[in-house]
């Protein structure tokens, strides 16, 4: 798999092609938007998406953290999709064998429901996150002396090409003061952001992280 | 025995002495109709509109209503297509209720019918319903609906020709095989226009009946003319996209020596247009001019019908929404606005003016393109040979079986066996195997896996006495909104800000306007003030200027009996045998194309190659229909795209296609590898087919229907967002993880068998192979391809790797 590194704030930060974020220095593996427990959400409600489909969520999160193997995983959001279900025992089962890891989990809107049980886990919850030059929180915010990092927004470009050709890409957006991580989860959807000129936007195919 | 002959003769007397009292002459085909109920048969009656078809059927259901002396509980269904139609038909029957002084009710239960109306009649049946399929649908989700049922002996599905080929027609086939077992006195009977196949029509609505089933024809044929607007200056480039507009003028005439008129668009955003150009045009005309289509609220559609019944209308620019039933005898001129696509929809406009007997049927055809000329000409000679196209029944549609299935289970629940045994009787499912059956139920009992220690999924369950029901009323809840097979984008209800609603919008639309925007709508211009909850306010504008909504579909291709018109008439053009009007017209643009490139006889396949700014082209002209266009477009692409890697965008339309690429095309690569051979066809085009979105689209449907996706309903619940997937999201997840599901399987099924019209392909590739194949390259765009040109609407194949791509485009990123 092939990554790209990018500089901000003097921070070397890694791009990985599994849509995650890797902080060289500190040693912080960083993602967002997975959306665990999404598959027996609809499931419970008779909607009938395969099982197997959220296993490549939890194995792409394993290979990470086995890749990298972080001092910290930052979860910037949205980890657990619904209210508790059967899917929090195969969550339980990844937080145990990463155990010498510390995951911190930057509160987003789909956490509400799950936020007390958190603490079994062993998963700490922050409203946002200050570290070195950055700021972390959920939902995109400017951060007078930060650069931010957030979520949220599931981010996607259009890409246009000669014979008018077009396609939808998830990508990772850094802007003058911000950036915003492609959803890590798999059974998620995009939204189509526009971006300016001096703006840098990579673009992944799952197996290599593209400048464009 | 002679006593009930001498009763069967009292009530043929009585239908005589109803059409005698009104001095009508009952016609031979309501005879064989009647004699035919009294004996007991189902059947099949071929009968354009404006013959009595509706007569012809009530009259028997009343007859038969007094040989039983029916007094309580429903006796009759009837099923129409088309929620306008239902209002013409309760007057029908009240007439005939009255003129015979019965103590019956006629009601109607549509999507119109208000929640309290839907109690009632669920409650103290009228002995004549008049409802749509999903209605029936919703009626047999009820339960306890088998008494409800108990004592139905007929029922009619109108119009039968528009549903047999759609899954709306799958929806009825399952209804009454249901029905079939809970009334064992039910006979059923269809009523449909010519069509291509009207004794595999019987043979579908009737089912197990069908050996029991009688075929009656109405002998009534009338004269169509047909007329085409000629521009009084012809473009040598055929325009795309204008509409037709510029021609208006030139209908101003025709429309006011014309008692009634009823302009035909082919979609709803043309008819708005259209309404508004005509009112700016023609002020004199405001306030005698409406507009008809199915956005528009009941209360004004109501009101446009019935001020067309009475005659004060000048002209209604309408869709397909009045393609059907209802007589409006004061319209005597039809106009119909670009290509109808297909003879069967053409004549039956046609037939919607001249209605005195013995009148003839006058329609104008006004081209939206020139091109479309051919088509007009191809029209007027179909219009003399009544050569129709078929409409084919669909077969194995899982997805409505297992939307049915869920309907049984949320209604009193049902039993695997008795069911199976049930749709194994309907035409569409009787080729169903115990084992896809089995696949439907552990779709809704397990989700369609195994059982897993971490799996919750939760929709129908099975009791202890084996019954599959649904037990949770969110899931029942849920199911009841969904029932139907129209998938649509979601909606919304637009409605004044004092309140009065005006009609349904595409959420699409919408979202693309900001507040204080105005944007056309029913006729009128319309400032949007604000959105809540799945409700559009909006107030009235006195500018000038607006948007116009863009609703999804309304785009059929050219049906083969027409494509199959239109090369012939390229060749009578070429061989100067008739001089119509229309090739008069044509001359110029023909020797332009003449000149640049050459125009394809019936015996050549014309390719055109070309380099522009945007890369380099190849047209190729089939004339087969957008459908199989786009069939031989991917295959070409596919193949093309296996000799070395390279990306097309690939434009359709009726006569041909285009691929697009950045590289250049190696055309002579079609001679040299046989690229249009029959050979691994099915192989090939199923990998184009997964290579290009076509299947894919299919399942948008398949994923509605059998309740995976969830569509927006007007004013009726709350989005369940974090229950939203797409079906794109499910078409992946399968397509990756269960190849073999039923349902991902149908979309390609679909897509081969109607989509890519499975027959007519392999008939086109026959074709193309006894052809000439000329190949001219052409320096700039010809009459013939600019049309296709200008096409947004694009697919695309490639065989190169994401990767590379991507590399390749990221220069052109879109930046706003």
């Amino acid at each position: 798999m092939i990554c790209k590194t990018i500089e901000i704030q003097k921070e070397s930060l890694e791009l990985h092609p599994l849509k995650a974020i890797f902080w060289k220095k500190r040693e912080v593996l960083i993602l967002s938007d997975v959306h665990f427990g999404k598959v027996n959400h609809f499931r419970k409600e008779g909607i009938a998406i395969p099982n197997i489909a959220k296993e490549k969520d939890y194995e792409n999160l394993s290979f990470l953290l086995e890749h990298y193997t972080p001092k910290k995983l930052y979860i910037i959001g949205d980890l657990f999709h619904s209210d508790k279900n059967k899917e929090w025992e195969v969550l339980k089962m990844l937080r145990t064998t990463f155990a010498s890891i510390d995951w911190v989990l930057v509160a987003g809107n789909h956490d509400a429901a799950t936020l007390s049980s958190y603490q079994d886990l062993n998963i700490k919850i922050v409203e946002q996150l200050e570290e070195g030059p950055f700021y972390f929180s959920h939902e995109p915010e400017e951060k007078l002396g930060f650069y931010s990092i957030a979520g949220h927004i599931h981010p996607g470009v259009i890409l246009k090409g000669k014979a008018k050709q077009h396609m939808r890409m998830q990508c990772f957006y850094f802007g003058k003061s911000s950036a915003i991580l492609p959803a890590f989860g798999n059974l998620t959807g995009k939204f189509i952001i526009q971006p300016k000129k001096e703006d840098e936007i990579f673009v992944t195919t799952g197996k290599e992280v593209i400048k464009l | 025995m002679p006593k009930e002959k001498v009763a069967v003769q009292t009530l043929k007397d009585k239908v005589e002495n109803y059409y005698s009292t009104n001095n009508w002459q009952q016609a031979a085909f309501q005879k064989q109709t009647l004699n035919k109920c009294l004996v007991g048969k189902s059947g099949l009656v071929n009968a354009p509109t404006g013959s009595g078809k509706t007569n012809a059927l009530l009259m028997p259901i009343l007859m038969e209503g007094i040989r039983q002396n029916h007094t309580k509980g429903l006796f009759a269904i009837w099923i129409t297509p088309l929620r306008a139609l239902a209002k013409e038909i309760e007057l029908a029957t009240q007439r005939l209720i009255d003129f015979y002084n019965l103590d019956w009710k006629v009601a109607q239960r549509s999507g119109d019918t208000s929640q309290a109306d839907r109690q009632k009649i669920y409650k103290s049946p009228p002995q004549i319903l008049i409802t749509t399929p999903e209605s029936l649908h919703l009626i047999l989700a009820k339960k306890d609906n088998s008494k409800f049922f108990k004592n139905l002996n007929y029922l009619v599905v109108d119009e039968w020709h528009e549903l047999i080929g759609s899954k709306r027609g799958v929806m009825i086939e399952l209804a009454l095989s249901r029905l079939r077992t809970v009334c064992p006195k039910l006979k059923t009977w269809g009523i449909s226009a010519t069509i291509g196949n009207l004794d595999q029509a019987m043979e579908v609505l009737l089912g197990s009946e069908y050996q029991n089933g009688v075929f009656l024809k109405a002998a009534i044929k009338k004269k169509i003319t047909v007329e085409s607007i000629i521009p009084d200056e012809m473009d040598i480039y055929p325009w795309s996209g204008h509409l037709g507009i510029k021609l208006l003028p030139q209908i101003l005439p025709i429309l006011r020596k014309s008692k009634s008129t009823l302009i035909f668009t082919n979609t709803r955003a043309q008819a708005e247009i259209w309404y508004q150009q005509l009112i700016d045009q023609a002020p004199d005309l405001i306030g005698l001019v409406a507009m008809h289509h199915g956005s528009i609220g009941k209360e004004l559609r109501t009101w446009v019908e019935d001020a067309l019944h009475e005659g004060k209308l000048k002209a209604v620019v309408c869709t397909s929404s009045l393609d059907l039933g209802v007589d409006f005898r004061p319209v005597d001129t039809v106009i119909q606005v670009g290509g109808p696509k297909g003879v069967a929809r053409f004549l039956q406009r046609a037939g919607r003016s001249g209605h005195a007997p013995g009148e003839k049927s006058k329609i104008y055809f006004l081209p939206t393109h020139a091109l479309e000329l051919m088509e007009a000409s191809a029209l007027r000679e179909a219009a003399k040979t009544h050569k129709v196209e078929a409409r084919i029944p669909y077969v194995k549609c899982f997805d409505v079986l297992i939307q049915y299935l869920v309907t049984l289970a949320v209604s009193d629940g049902f039993k695997p066996t008795q069911i199976f045994e049930e749709v194994k009787q309907t035409y569409c499912f009787a080729q169903l195997t115990e084992e896809e059956f089995s696949f439907c139920l552990n779709f809704i009992v397990n989700g369609g896996e195994t059982l897993t220690s971490y799996d919750e999924f939760k929709k129908v369950i099975i009791n202890e006495e084996g019954i599959y029901k649904v037990e949770s009323r969110k899931v029942a809840m849920r199911h009841r909104m969904h029932i139907g097979t129209i998938v649509s984008d979601a909606v919304l209800q637009v409605k004044y800000l004092k309140g009065g609603y005006i009609g349904t919008i595409e959420e699409y639309f919408i979202s693309k306007l900001k507040v204080g925007d105005t944007f056309w709508f029913a006729g009128r211009n319309l400032e949007f003030v604000n959105i809540k909850e799945m409700v559009v306010r909006v107030r009235n504008s006195k500018g000038k200027t607006g948007k116009i909504p863009a609703w999804a579909g309304g785009r059929l291709p050219l049906s083969s009996q027409l494509a199959e018109g239109v090369r012939k008439q390229f060749s009578a053009f070429l061989e100067n045998k008739t001089l119509t009007n229309e090739f008069t017209a044509l001359e110029e643009l023909m020797e332009t194309q003449q000149k640049a490139s050459v125009i394809p006889t019936e015996n050549q396949l014309l390719i055109e190659t070309t380099k522009t700014r945007d890369g380099y082209h190849l047209f190729a002209y089939p004339f087969e229909g957008r459908f199989v266009n786009e069939a031989l477009a991917s295959l070409l692409a596919y193949r093309l795209s296996i000799l070395s890697p390279i990306t097309f965008t690939i434009a359709i339309n009726d006569y041909g296609f285009e691929l697009l690429s950045d590289q250049a095309i190696d055309v002579e690569a079609i001679f040299d590898n046989d690229l249009f051979s029959e050979e691994y066809l099915m192989d090939d085009l199923k990998e184009a087919l997964n290579a290009t979105e076509m299947a894919r689209r299919k399942f948008r449907d398949i994923a509605v229907i059998s309740g995976l996706v969830f569509q927006g309903m007007p004013g009726k619940y709350k989005k369940q967002k974090h229950l939203q997937a797409s079906s794109q999201l499910f078409f992946n997840v399968f397509k990756e993880y269960d190849e073999n599901n039923l349902l991902l399987q149908q979309s390609y099924t679909e897509a081969f068998e109607f989509q890519l019209e499975e027959n007519r392909l392999k008939n086109a590739l026959k074709r193309i192979n006894k052809q000439e194949i000329v190949i001219k390259t052409v320096r700039k765009p010809t009459p013939l391809s600019f049309p296709i040109l200008v096409d947004r609407m694009r697919e695309k194949l490639t065989s190169e790797n994401l990767e590379d791509r991507i590399k390749k485009m990221q220069l052109s990123l879109a930046k706003l």
